[in-house]
């Protein structure tokens, strides 16, 4: 006899009852309780062939992936996944009734596997469908987040009732209540300590993360190869898409941070601020405007693209720019500096800038602005004697530096690394790269008496591609701020040969990798800025062709399996399976001397040394079960007479079976 | 001539007198005269000295039949087999001189050794109890019995039965060593002359023809025959095997469980008459991968493997 595999009654329906309440959706809950309660008064069974067994579990997975990517294309990955997990039991349901109106008891292997679908069945083993059904409802119920003891009740008890099934014979009930209830209360105080723990855990690090990882730290100092030595390198990733009308050309320079003070204390030389906190900007009328200055010029407009991690971080800017639109964020923040800052925003993060004229968010000059180091004052000195700034007026002071870096300087990636690094750019060397002419132009106009800040950001490429501009992170530049007429200007003193030069260190398959990111680009610009409910309206469409098209093919094959089932009826085990001598074997296997399954009656009473007492008893047992001229009631009865003997005087240790009628 | 006994007191008897020289080789013999009884042939595959051959000439010896024993030999040809037609000078005609196979009781010694030419003439002559020669069919006697034996430890210059020769051998069978005390007894009987000296027949061709008939009728319930098509069928798709057992392999399990339960003196087969016989008639006929072959997988393992996995009706 095949062992057949036993799950408590009514455990199933419970459990699904519970998923409903704990999920909200106790209506539904019912009716799928009932209907894989149902089998147990109804005799009808279907005769589901492998086959038809494979189809719907093709058709539970195309559910499950079809749930999952709708889940995931219209939320981030924990809400969608809150939003799915509820409806694992509702998507396996039909498989999970299948199996319980079916004839069968098991589901093989294969069925569950692609891979193994076209072997042969293995060995008569499989999972069996309640047991999974079991452990995805507790799987779904605990997404449903319920927090306080109902859940842990309900789990305990539910859990409790599968191993009371399964518990062992030897040892008496209480103690197994009694251990259970102690594994129940352990948990209970186990999950509370983690919880606890949890929420310590994240007060402190939360700081700590914030401090270490985040976001202050790219305003709060920058980092320069100034006194390093090596070639500078930089990747082609893309970062930016700037589209402007077609027109118009781009903003040259897009900036992220501005800085005050230069350290070259130690090297390599450092450009930091005094810090200066962030101040919200408050909210347009409209939604996604956020007018930084309030009466700028906003005769201009690009708009820029970039992904931005967890929605929060610097957005570049041109220095003019007096409004943002278009921009769906929490919150925008500034700084003294001019640094432009977006709070919870989408991963994928869209602006358009409306800039123009030469005002901008970063307030009046301090004296930090005008700050030369101690150590480098000799030399910015004679460079400025020497080109004669003293006493010139602002725009003819940047006029003239600027003139003196075109004429006589070059760029270069290649770092030669010094103790005196800017005294070896302007006097020996006069080659560097962006970094160099910003910050010895930012010395040099202060040496002349103009304010001027270090600033870093993009230059945007002029390369048009349909108004298209890609930054990538080799356009990654520095340059100065001066402070002219009332107003910061940009003042880029680096040669305009870096952009080529740069260029040469393109990759020749750098179109591969582009590719790549145009695709997650625009898989992001539809998952997060187009229509996703038509995916969801697609979907919702669709699924009940797919569901009706799985069912006939399922159900065509029902009724044809079925005409046959009618014409050449399967014999099934029947004769003889109401023989005394199961109750022998019953007896047996309660006093651990129970048959294995490989084992034949005869086998089994040979090892177990009986097979002579019972030797009369297992020739009519045998000629009962397996002779097709069958027994006389006769030998029947003797049969009954010779099993009631046996139990009787046998000392086989355990209780009695029960008493059968005579035939 | 007929003894008139009973068919179970046929078995007995033929089984008593090989026991008389063949001790401590009960169940082989038993499942040996399964096989005789329903009209298949057997191969013994054991290691020299452990009594194939004497098996044979005992099982001859007992039943008042004629016995023949070839020598395969790479150089034996069809013809030493199945005979030949010789020239006669006097009334100027060919005449058929039968071959050694024209008999009842045949054994095969080291049939692995002959030529694969010389292999299939006999193997025809099994599968279908009757040998051409010179075009011309000749039958061979109902009673028709093949003992072949070959020895599993030397290969060299031999020709291994091809697998769809092997398949004609009702079932294989090995005889193994005796317990210490059997060998002794061994010694004992033969310290002055060979036991098999003293062997009388005890049945007829007659009789074994009635035992066939009478195990024909043995009855074998629906749910029996099912049991046996699953375990032949489970060879099938078992891991490391190449090629399954034939539904040939399901009627010879059929045939022999009958005649086993007819020695035991039951009109019906049981769950244990099939498992008694289920091993030794699948495995010769299952061809393994080399992988499982090199793995330590024997035939014997995977049979046992598969009588233990399918249920058994109990």
């Amino acid at each position: 006899m095949a062992t057949v595999m036993r799950f408590p009654p009514f455990l199933l329906g419970a459990t699904v009852l519970f998923w409903g309440w704990m999920v909200g959706w106790l209506p539904a809950a019912i009716v799928g309780a009932v209907a894989l309660e149902l089998p147990r008064w109804i005799r009808w069974r279907w005769e589901f062939s492998a086959q038809d067994m494979n189809r719907l579990w093709d058709l539970c997975g195309l559910l499950f992936i079809g749930k999952a990517v709708i889940a995931y294309a219209t939320s981030d990955l924990v809400e969608g996944s809150a939003h799915f997990m509820p409806w694992l039991p509702v998507i396996f349901f039909p498989f999970a009734a299948a199996h319980a109106f079916s004839a069968q008891d098991n589901v093989r292997l294969n069925t569950y596997f692609w891979l193994r679908r076209k072997k042969p069945p293995h060995a008569p083993s499989g999972w069996f469908v309640p047991y999974w059904y079991f452990v995805l409802c507790f799987l779904s119920v605990s997404s449903a987040n319920v927090q306080d003891y109902r859940f842990y009740l309900g789990v305990a008890v539910l859990g409790g009732w599968l191993l009371w099934s399964c518990r062992g014979r030897n040892a008496p009930a209480w103690r197994w209540a009694m251990t259970l209830g102690c594994v129940a209360a352990l948990g209970f105080a186990g999950q509370a300590g983690l919880t606890h723990l949890q929420n310590v855990t994240q007060a402190v690090l939360g700081q700590f993360i914030r401090e270490f990882a985040h976001l202050d730290a790219d305003v709060a100092q920058s980092r320069t190869a100034i006194g390093a030595v090596g070639t500078l390198k930089l990747s082609n990733r893309v970062l930016l898409r700037v589209e402007t009308p077609r027109n118009q050309p781009p903003p040259a320079l897009l900036r992220k941070a501005s800085f005050d003070t230069y350290d070259g204390s130690s090297l390599p030389a450092r450009w930091t601020t005094k810090g200066a906190d962030f101040a919200d900007v408050s909210a347009g009328a409209e939604l996604g405007v956020w007018p930084l200055l309030p009466a700028g010029d906003t005769s201009l407009v690009a708009r820029v693209t970039m992904f931005l991690p967890v929605g929060t971080g610097i957005l570049p800017v041109p220095l003019g720019a007096a409004a943002l639109t278009d921009l769906l964020a929490a919150s925008v923040e500034t700084n003294a500096y001019g640094t432009v800052r977006a709070r919870e925003g989408q991963p994928l993060i869209r602006y358009t800038i409306r800039y123009g004229g030469t005002a901008s968010v970063d307030p009046p000059p301090t004296p930090r602005d005008l700050a030369i180091p101690e150590a480098e004052r000799a030399t910015f000195r004679q460079v400025a004697a020497q080109l004669g700034l003293a006493g010139l007026p602002p725009r003819q002071a940047m006029a003239r530096v600027s003139r003196y870096f075109a004429d006589h300087f070059t760029y270069s990636r290649y770092l030669r690394g010094s103790r005196q690094p800017l005294r070896q750019f302007l006097l020996e060397t006069r080659a560097g790269h962006c970094e160099y002419f910003a910050t010895a132009t930012a010395l040099l106009l202060r040496e002349a008496g103009v304010p001027t800040r270090y600033a870093i950001g993009y230059a945007v490429p002029e390369d048009d591609r349909g108004g298209t501009h890609l930054v990538r992170a080799r356009h990654a530049h520095a340059w100065t701020l001066a402070y002219a007429d009332g107003a910061w200007r940009d003042v880029d003193t680096t040669p305009a040969t870096w952009e080529a030069i740069e260029e040469e260190s393109r990759p020749p398959l750098q179109w591969v990798s582009d590719v790549f990111v145009w695709v997650k680009y625009q898989f992001a610009r539809w998952r997060y800025y187009s229509d996703r409910g038509l995916l969801a309206r697609i979907v919702f469409w669709l699924a009940p062709v797919v569901v009706a098209w799985f069912a006939w093919r399922i159900f065509a094959r029902q009724r044809r399996a079925r005409r046959v089932v009618t014409a050449v009826p399967v014999e099934r085990k029947s004769r003889g399976i109401d023989s005394e001598f199961y109750r022998i074997e019953e007896r047996l296997a309660q006093a651990g001397r129970g048959r294995r399954p490989d084992e034949s009656l005869g086998d089994w009473l040979r090892r177990e040394q009986l097979a002579e007492p019972l030797r009369e008893a297992l020739a009519l047992h045998y000629a009962y079960r397996f002779d097709p001229r069958g027994i006389t009631g006769e030998q029947r009865r003797e049969l009954h007479r010779q099993v009631e003997q046996w139990l009787a005087t046998a000392g086989v240790p355990g209780q009695s079976g029960r008493k059968s009628e005579e035939p | 001539m007929t003894t008139g006994l009973s068919p179970r007191d046929v078995y007995l008897a033929i089984a008593n007198n090989i026991g008389t020289v063949m001790k401590g080789q009960a169940g082989p013999t038993r499942r040996m005269l399964a096989a005789f009884v329903v009209g298949g042939h057997v191969l013994l595959e054991d290691f020299p000295g452990t009594g194939k051959t004497t098996l044979a000439k005992v099982l001859a010896r007992s039943l008042n039949v004629e016995f023949k024993r070839i020598q395969f030999t790479p150089d034996l040809l069809p013809s030493d087999i199945t005979g030949v037609s010789m020239f006669d000078q006097r009334d100027r005609q060919f005449h058929f001189q039968p071959g050694p196979i024209i008999t009842n009781v045949l054994l095969a010694d080291e049939i692995n050794r002959a030529s694969p030419r010389t292999q299939s003439a006999l193997l025809e002559a099994m599968a279908e109890g009757q040998v051409s020669v010179d075009g011309e069919r000749r039958m061979l006697p109902e009673l028709f019995f093949v003992i072949a034996t070959q020895n599993p430890v030397e290969f060299r210059g031999t020709y291994p039965l091809p697998e769809a020769q092997m398949d004609r051998f009702a079932m294989q069978l090995e005889l193994g060593y005796v317990a210490p005390a059997d060998e002794v007894a061994i010694l004992t009987a033969q310290a002055q002359n060979h036991p098999l000296e003293h062997v009388a027949p005890c049945a007829s061709a007659a009789d074994v023809l009635r035992l066939r008939d009478a195990a024909q009728h043995v009855r074998l319930s629906e749910e029996l025959k099912r049991y046996i098509v699953d375990v032949v069928a489970g060879t099938r798709g078992a891991p490391g095997v190449q090629l399954g057992a034939s539904p040939r392999a399901s009627l010879a399990i059929m045939k022999t469980a009958q005649a086993l339960a007819l020695f035991d003196g039951s009109e019906f087969v049981t769950p244990d008459h099939i498992r008694e016989i289920a091993v030794p008639v699948i495995a010769h006929r299952l061809v393994l991968d080399p992988q499982a072959k090199f793995a330590g997988t024997t035939a014997r393992t995977v049979a046992e493997d598969i009588l233990k996995r399918v249920p058994v009706p109990v």
